[in-house]
């Protein structure tokens, strides 16, 4: 029964692991292109949505994946990490990082793609992230009340909305195809930009 | 080799394609170690650990930093480093292969490279900077939060693209 | 549009659909969610009633006995909780005893302590009224497996300080439990007010014996590893 690191395999494997994942993480990534910071911001501009089809695509089939092998007694999903939703500090460190994505052209998954095939903008990229981080860090006793409040815990969306994840999935799933669809005619329309 | 370089320079998978791998590497990644992928926090490890060893004091001081060695644990030796790590060398395989591995500032024509490093330097510090906030990334808050249906994944994921969004048309001079 | 991808849009769909129809889902995520919601409706804790008679019924008492009996025989499953402030109990705690102040009972990470329900824990402190009054508290909450130290911590160092002698006319029982109490402040490192101790309180202070009674008075306190995960989440 998955997990499998704290119990079936001992706790030395998972740095092993990580690296082998982020070998194919890395791998994959760079080969859909997403080391290009120009291809990135295409979602936000209309020339380009590989970002959205990627990233939902991966995040569908992952949760499919795993519901699945939580029906089947694989993997117990409700051992799984997940991000404690703390709502308001998420709210604004998302848009810390909308704006930060569209100035920078860059994720950090990204920003590290790209250092690895040699664009030194990624490589000013990850500086500028490390910048970032330590003035927060610095800064953080001015936002410690605000960093931990509002937090509803560990819970996913059908817990909260109290609905069966199956069905959510199947929602989901709805949703983005349309959004797929919706992009590609947008994509048709927009003037497309050579990258 | 050089018409080879010519010919697959961008030619990039299909993304449905590469989201259904990512989809699988994030199940695999799920089922051994418990956790999904990431990024930001090996940026946060990289901070405290140089604060750490240039002013211990300080850092001791610091709760934030502080509560990264709780429990006696060493904030390099993070699973996320080493996912890194293997970030770099997989983005490098593949560059290799496709011919896509060699020094330049990707830019659009309407600025100068000088111009887009130091804006990628101001979208480098906002970035980190929001991340500590929402306590990951897109690829570790986002789509990790997400795969496991977690709240706070679907928040940071609609927050992320949601602000992007919002200012996307202050920025455009940028990239189109 | 090209049917390849029609078709592709369809899967994900159709596997959700297959996974909400399917058969039997009482180990999943969605049966632990339904548990969940089931469990914050209900009240889990003892009613009025029961904790009246339960209250009347001194079961819930260990005398300090069976209490040095536990300690001397290093019983696991007991958990010792001392209820009172952090200076008295760095000062003298009993052997093994973990600190959790009267008044932080029901913080979350306290609170942890009992779930994993292993153990039966000990509540003592100074006195009888306090760890009488966080009993009822905690049954309140529906916490099993508690028991108070009657007399609590004066009773018990009195009783093993300087244990009362038996009369020549008092049955056998008397002289074992005499014993019994002399091997008990002992083994707890109590100095013996019988033995002759030359020199004087400086000596007193000097001799292993009493350096060697705090040592074992002062034993670590139990280690206990909360049952729910910590919330180990280290972002990313």
């Amino acid at each position: 029964m998955g997990p499998l690191i704290p119990g079936i395999l001992s706790d030395q494997w998972n740095n092993i692991i990580a690296i082998l994942m982020g070998t194919a993480f890395g791998y994959v990534s760079e080969s859909s292109g997403f080391s290009s910071s120009r291809k990135l911001v295409g979602v936000f501009y209309g020339y380009d949505f590989a970002v959205l089809r990627m990233f939902v695509t991966a995040a569908i089939t992952a949760s499919i994946g795993l519901l699945f092998m939580d029906y089947f007694g694989w993997i117990d999903m409700a051992a799984l990490d997940g991000l404690p939703a703390r709502v308001w500090p998420i709210i604004v460190g998302g848009l810390f990082m909308g704006l930060g994505f569209v100035t920078g052209g860059f994720c950090p998954g990204t920003c590290v793609t790209a250092i690895g095939i040699g664009k030194l903008d990624g490589y000013v990229f990850f500086g500028g992230i490390i910048l970032g981080v330590f003035v927060f860090s610095e800064m953080f006793p001015l936002f410690e009340n605000f960093y931990n409040s509002s937090n509803l815990g560990d819970v996913t969306v059908p817990e909260y909305f109290n609905i069966s994840p199956y069905w959510f999935m199947v929602g989901i799933s709805i949703i983005a195809i349309i959004a797929f669809y919706v992009t590609m005619l947008i994509r048709k329309r927009v003037k497309s930009v050579e990258y | 080799m050089m018409n080879i370089k010519s010919d697959k320079q961008h030619i990039y998978w299909n993304p449905y394609f590469g989201g259904f791998l990512l989809g699988l590497i994030l199940i695999m990644t799920f089922f051994f170690t418990g956790r999904g992928l990431g990024a930001s926090g090996a940026a946060k490890a990289i901070v405290t650990q140089t604060i750490e060893t240039v002013a211990p004091t300080h850092a001791k001081n610091n709760s934030y930093y502080a509560d990264q060695f709780l429990g006696g644990k060493v904030p390099i030796s993070n699973w996320l480093v080493f996912e890194v790590i293997g970030v770099l060398a997989g983005a490098f395989i593949s560059g290799s292969l496709s011919g896509r591995v060699y020094f330049r500032v990707q830019h659009s024509p309407n600025i100068t490279a000088r111009k887009r490093l130091w804006l990628a330097l101001l979208g480098g510090a906002l970035f980190g900077f929001g991340a500590q906030f929402a306590k990951g990334c897109t690829s570790g808050a986002a789509l990790s939060g997400m795969t496991v249906l977690s709240l706070g994944g679907y928040i940071a994921m609609l927050s992320i693209f949601g602000g992007a969004y919002l200012f996307a048309y202050f920025f455009r001079k940028l990239w189109i | 549009m090209k049917k390849r991808y029609i078709f592709l849009a369809l899967v994900p769909i159709v596997l959700s659909l297959i996974l909400a129809f399917l058969p039997d889902k009482s180990n999943s995520i969605d049966a632990k969610r339904i548990q969940k919601s089931l469990k914050s409706a209900k009240y889990t804790g003892v009613t009025p009633n029961n904790l009246l008679l339960e209250s009347v019924n001194s079961n819930r008492f260990i005398q300090p006995d069976e209490l040095a009996k536990v300690i001397i025989g290093q019983d696991p499953s007991y958990l010792l909780v001392d209820l009172r402030d952090a200076v008295q109990y760095a000062k003298f705690t009993l052997p093994g005893a973990i600190n959790i102040p009267y008044e932080k009972i029901l913080t979350e990470e306290n609170q942890a302590v009992f779930d994993s329900e292993a153990y039966n824990v000990v509540l003592f402190s100074n006195g009888t009224i306090v760890p009488d009054q966080v009993w009822m508290i905690l049954r309140r909450a529906g916490i099993k497996n508690l028991k108070v130290l009657n007399g609590g911590l004066n009773q018990f160092y009195q009783l093993y300080l300087n244990p009362p002698k038996p009369l020549e006319t008092d049955p056998k029982e008397a002289f074992e439990n005499y014993s019994f109490r002399k091997a008990v402040g002992a083994h707890l490192g109590l100095p013996n007010p019988d033995e002759f101790i030359p020199g004087g309180a400086a000596a007193v202070q000097n001799t292993s014996t009493i350096t060697g009674a705090n040592t074992a008075i002062k034993a670590t306190p139990k280690v206990v590893v909360p049952k729910k995960k910590a919330g180990k989440d280290e972002g990313c």
